[in-house]
């Protein structure tokens, strides 16, 4: 029986080719898709699982308030974690990680490297997160002078085994302990390297073990149970009244200072908290799972309508087989097994494309996934309970339509496909607006992302060459005035300037300042840069009042501060030139920095157009600078770059050069949304192409059922321009209908979406009309090409057919 | 001379077989004649009705309607010298299930441009000529066989056309309702309409002026009624 069904599902899928290789390549793009947004989601839901007592972690964050201004940091003091573990045994564990946000220059032999995500941690590291030592152990890993390194620096730098090897990290000599296998790309604390946090000279422990406003670690907790982590806030606040506290009020800090706890299983999803790693985006992932349910739902509805379509011709069939003793059972047994075939025929050909996209997709997503990811025994469950969800899916009414044929009217030769028309419309009219709304969606944010680029960011990005330089090199350093000048001396380059870590487009440090207002000093967090006296103009940075730093200067070092207009703004300052400002906190009102405001910028953008400008304290710091920023006179961007390498190499050549654009540094912030943006592009695209070969599948069909209507118009003189006209108009119709439903709801979501942003386009209502215009053009194109060859047929012939 | 074929020749090709539906017709038919096309089923009757309709090309020969030579003919302009020339009537009426009488009838004028207002009088005149006017809001399946019929003879006369083609006009009818349409063709060819009838039955084709009898593609005899059509009429 399986064996005859078998091979009338295969007879019937060769004898329709064009309505087989529609449903085929549908669904198995579909199919295709939704195994990439399973593979994105199941990463994505995964981050950090590498770690066996996820479920017993908490990170500990703090929320900082002072004059009125909440802030809440992913990060805590270093005293946090001692003091909770010393106050309450349910804190099995703690370990704190030191929050890093400059690279680190590692030394192996002669040779130099930059390395990221190089941790400073406690020893409690490996009782917590879990670690595969394929080198030395956990005990010995973390300890004072040592380093434990991941499988792959291990490989960059040595050859051979490298236990008890040594390195220099920013110039200071440590062994290596241990090496431990590379932790998964989808964690939330990428280590590559770590070393311990004895490592700190004793006076900065000092400071920072006292300081309870210095946030600067990520404390993790770990309970034995954690069910007690649950119940566990009062007793943060118990400790928060207990020490931190009282300790502001000794200060004369006016503010408040309480702790919560984030499970690691929620980290990835976590917002808005300062200082925080890299998260995920929860959005993302409902979108795309959706754009993927969507995709193979249009899928579907090509199967569902092809099938219904292709009934008056099986119609025979089931007459023949009812009358040879077939219950309804049967033939819906029978039709379903064809579309589950179909649909398994699919997913091997999704698995086919999968495999062969996957290298794209991994660009187009920044991440790593592997082909064999989707053979895990959950995807491989999860993806055959999709197969057959959809095989049910897509063929549960075809069977059912199918089966109810009654015998003796096909048999008589009665037996015509009518009705059903509505449902047809309304499945063409769901796909359209499906479809036509991932455009449009797609639009709007290709035109905020325009947008945000092309706003006038108030500073010069464009063809600026950054240089990363390593100031813990000192060599380099001493190099670094020669070097200077000798590139000042090229006619190519119009201006020089240098700065600390963060260049304009990446997150700024802040500091804890007093400032003067109404009379006394009052302490605050604000954001700061350090630059040199050229920095403001050679980025064309507009100083509308007080001066620039002057090198001259002896004072201006640790006197002189720069704010911008914000900061004026939210210190309600009518005059700011001369207030007083202090950082480098010490007791008493006294500071290392203690000096005036000696100017102040125009408010531009030097972090991200996503936020309002923040108030922002500029810092001269003319030596030991981490970039150099170049600006080439107009025309000279390669010769410059050349001039740079050929100078580098004549001063640094153990040390490589990094250099960067600034545009495109900048820009790098909005890679999220340009993913977002081609990722959508894919997936409209592929919905488009899948509705409309569902169209075009469907004209074929009812152009064949009308092509009596045709010839008797045609003998009462209709042309064929007439002819194609009316069987395009129903179409039309419907797509247009979508195009309403799809412009309504899509205006509502996006002008939502919109409303997210500080600065935002308007609707681009050019392009919706420019893409229902395209809708209604492919949708004709589309349908024509049938009703063009049945309107040209002979008349004669057209009703012979009937 | 309204038509004038000289020998024609239709032949149908499959992927295997070839078929020659028409093989030498030679036919002469004057303004105001009506003729009627006997002859066993497969002989070409309606091949040969088709290509007189200009529905359908000849593979051989030429085919003079109103005096044009139409054998090389592009579809686009055969419907552009059918269009208003030439009704049909079928035996299976071929109405459009989807429109109502009116509509059905208002077809060919829709497609000969005609004003609504002109439209409306002249369907409403024929539908009144041909007393269904009670059926006018009707679909066609509402309607008996006979009823349909006089619809598509509605829908063929209304533009006035200078030939009408009927292929077994009476062929899904009972004899009362078939006697009411062969009376209708009478009555239209005495005021001088050219008629063309396929038929099975003796009985219609005495109601013609000649008879053209074909046997496998060929004209085998032509004559003239045995009964005089007044008298059966």
């Amino acid at each position: 029986m399986l064996h005859h069904y078998l091979l009338i599902a295969g007879r019937s899928l060769l004898r329709n080719k064009v309505h087989s290789l529609i449903n085929l390549f549908g669904l198995s793009l579909g199919l295709a898709c939704c195994l990439v947004v399973v593979l994105y989601v199941q990463d994505e839901l995964t981050y950090d699982h590498v770690h066996p007592k996820r479920d017993r972690i908490f990170r500990v964050s703090t929320r900082m308030t002072q004059t009125g201004e909440s802030t809440h940091y992913a990060t805590s003091s270093m005293a946090v974690g001692p003091g909770l573990y010393q106050d309450y045994p349910e804190v099995e564990a703690f370990c704190r990680v030191l929050l890093r946000m400059q690279e680190i220059t590692v030394q192996v032999n002669d040779k130099l490297f930059n390395e990221a995500h190089i941790q400073m941690v406690d020893s409690s590291v490996t009782s917590l997160f879990q670690f595969e030592f394929i080198e030395g152990n956990a005990g010995e890993a973390i300890r004072p002078k040592g380093v434990a390194i991941c499988e792959s620096l291990r490989n960059k730098y040595f050859e051979g085994p490298a236990l008890a090897k040594f390195m220099k990290l920013n110039g200071s000599d440590y062994m290596v302990t241990a090496v431990f296998r590379d932790l998964p790309a989808n964690t939330d604390l990428p280590i590559r390297a770590m070393t311990s946090l004895q490592n700190l000279p004793p006076s900065t422990q000092q400071a920072f073990v006292t300081d309870w406003g210095r946030i600067i670690f990520y404390t993790y907790l770990l309970f034995s149970d954690p069910a007690d982590a649950k119940s566990f806030a009062p007793k943060l606040d118990q400790f928060a009244e207990a020490f931190p506290i009282p300790f502001w009020k000794e200060n004369g800090v006016d503010g408040d200072i309480r702790y919560s706890l984030t499970p690691l299983s929620e980290l990835h999803f976590a917002r808005d908290m300062a200082y925080d790693t890299p998260k995920g985006n929860r959005d993302y992932l409902f979108i795309f799972s959706l754009a993927g349910i969507f995709l193979l739902l249009i899928a579907c509805v090509n199967y569902i309508n092809l099938s219904i379509a292709q009934s008056t011709r099986r119609s025979v069939e089931v007459g023949i087989r009812k009358a040879a003793g077939a219950s309804q059972n049967d033939l819906v047994k029978q039709f379903l097994g064809e579309s589950v075939v179909m649909t398994f025929l699919s997913l091997f050909l999704a698995l086919v494309l999968v495999e062969t996209l996957l290298p794209a997709v991994n660009g187009l997503a920044d991440k790593h996934f592997a082909f064999m990811d989707l053979f895990q025994p959950t995807l491989v469950v999860a993806m055959l309970g999709l197969v057959s969800l959809v095989g049910l899916l897509a063929g549960m009414y075809p069977a059912y339509f199918l089966s109810m044929i009654r015998p003796a009217e096909v048999l008589k030769g009665q037996w015509r496909l009518s009705g059903r028309q509505w449902l047809r419309k309304v499945l063409v009219v769901v796909q359209f607006s499906i479809s036509l709304g991932l455009v449009m969606a797609t639009l709007v944010v290709g035109e905020q992302m325009r947008f945000l680029k092309n706003q006038d960011l108030g500073l010069r990005t464009d063809e600026v060459i950054v240089l990363r330089l390593s100031p813990a090199d000192t060599v380099q350093q001493r190099s670094l005035p020669a070097y200077k000048a000798e590139l000042a001396a090229f006619s190519g380059l119009k201006a020089l300037a240098s700065s600390g870590v963060q260049v304009p487009g990446e997150r700024t440090g802040s500091l804890l300042f007093r400032v003067e207002k109404e009379g006394r000093l009052q302490e605050d967090h604000f954001n700061v840069i350090s630059v040199d006296e050229d920095y403001l103009r050679a980025l064309d940075i507009e100083l509308v009042a007080g001066r620039n730093f002057e090198r001259g200067r002896s004072t201006d070092e640790a006197q002189a501060f720069i704010v911008n207009e914000a900061f004026v703004k939210k210190h309600g300052w009518t005059d700011p030139i001369g207030k007083r400002l202090q950082w480098g906190l010490l007791p008493d009102d006294q500071a290392a920095y203690d000096g005036q405001i000696v100017g102040v910028v125009e408010d531009y953008h030097y972090a991200s157009l996503h936020n309002v400008v923040e108030p922002l304290v500029i810092l001269f710091t003319p030596n030991n600078p981490s970039r150099l920023l170049l600006v080439p006179a107009p025309g000279q961007t390669a010769s410059l770059i050349s001039r740079i390498e050929q100078t580098w190499a004549s001063f640094d050549p153990n040390h490589p050069l990094e250099w960067f654009f600034l545009d495109e540094f900048f820009h790098r912030q909005y890679l999220q949304e340009d993913r977002l943006i081609r990722i959508f592009s894919w997936f409209s695209i592929f919905t488009t192409l899948i509705a409309c070969m569902g169209l075009f599948g469907l004209a074929s069909f009812i152009t064949q059922q009308r092509t009596r209507e045709i010839g008797i118009r045609k003998v009462m003189g209709a042309e064929p321009r007439q002819i194609l006209l009316l069987l395009s108009r129903d179409f039309l119709w419907l797509v247009l209908v979508a195009l309403m439903i799809a412009t309504l709801a899509g205006v509502v979501a996006l002008q939502g979406w919109l409303e997210g942003f500080t600065v935002r386009a308007d609707l681009p209502w050019v392009w919706f009309a420019v893409a229902g215009i395209g809708a209604l053009l492919l949708a004709f194109a589309t349908t024509s090409y049938h009703a063009y060859r049945a309107a040209s047929l002979q008349p004669a012939r057209s009703m012979r057919m009937e | 001379m309204l038509i004038k074929t000289e020998a024609l020749k239709k032949i149908y090709r499959t992927e295997e077989i070839e078929t020659t539906a028409l093989n030498g017709v030679s036919l002469h038919i004057e303004e105001g004649d009506f003729v009627a096309i006997m002859g066993p089923s497969g002989c070409g009757k309606s091949t040969l009705l088709n290509i007189l309709g200009l529905l359908d090309n000849p593979s051989e020969g030429d085919y003079l309607f109103m005096g044009q030579s139409t054998a090389r003919f592009s579809e686009r302009e055969r419907a552009k010298l059918r269009k208003g020339n030439v009704g049909f009537v079928f035996q299976s009426f071929n109405l459009i299930d989807e429109l109502t009488v009116y509509e059905n009838v208002e077809l060919p004028l829709i497609y000969l441009n005609m004003s609504s207002g002109e439209r409306k009088q002249r369907v409403k005149a024929m539908l009144e000529q041909l007393q269904i006017m009670h059926r006018i809001n009707h679909f066609p399946q509402q309607l008996s066989g006979g009823q349909q019929q006089r619809v598509a003879v509605a829908r063929a006369l209304v533009t006035q056309p200078k030939l009408i083609l009927a292929d077994e006009p009476t062929g899904n009818l009972d004899s009362e309702n078939g006697n009411e349409v062969m009376k209708l063709l009478t009555e239209l060819n005495e005021v001088g309409t050219t008629i063309v009838m396929v038929t099975h039955s003796e009985h219609d084709a005495s109601f013609s002026r000649r008879i053209v009898r074909l046997l496998d593609g060929q004209i085998v005899s032509e004559s003239k009624p045995s009964a005089l059509r007044s008298e059966l009429a």
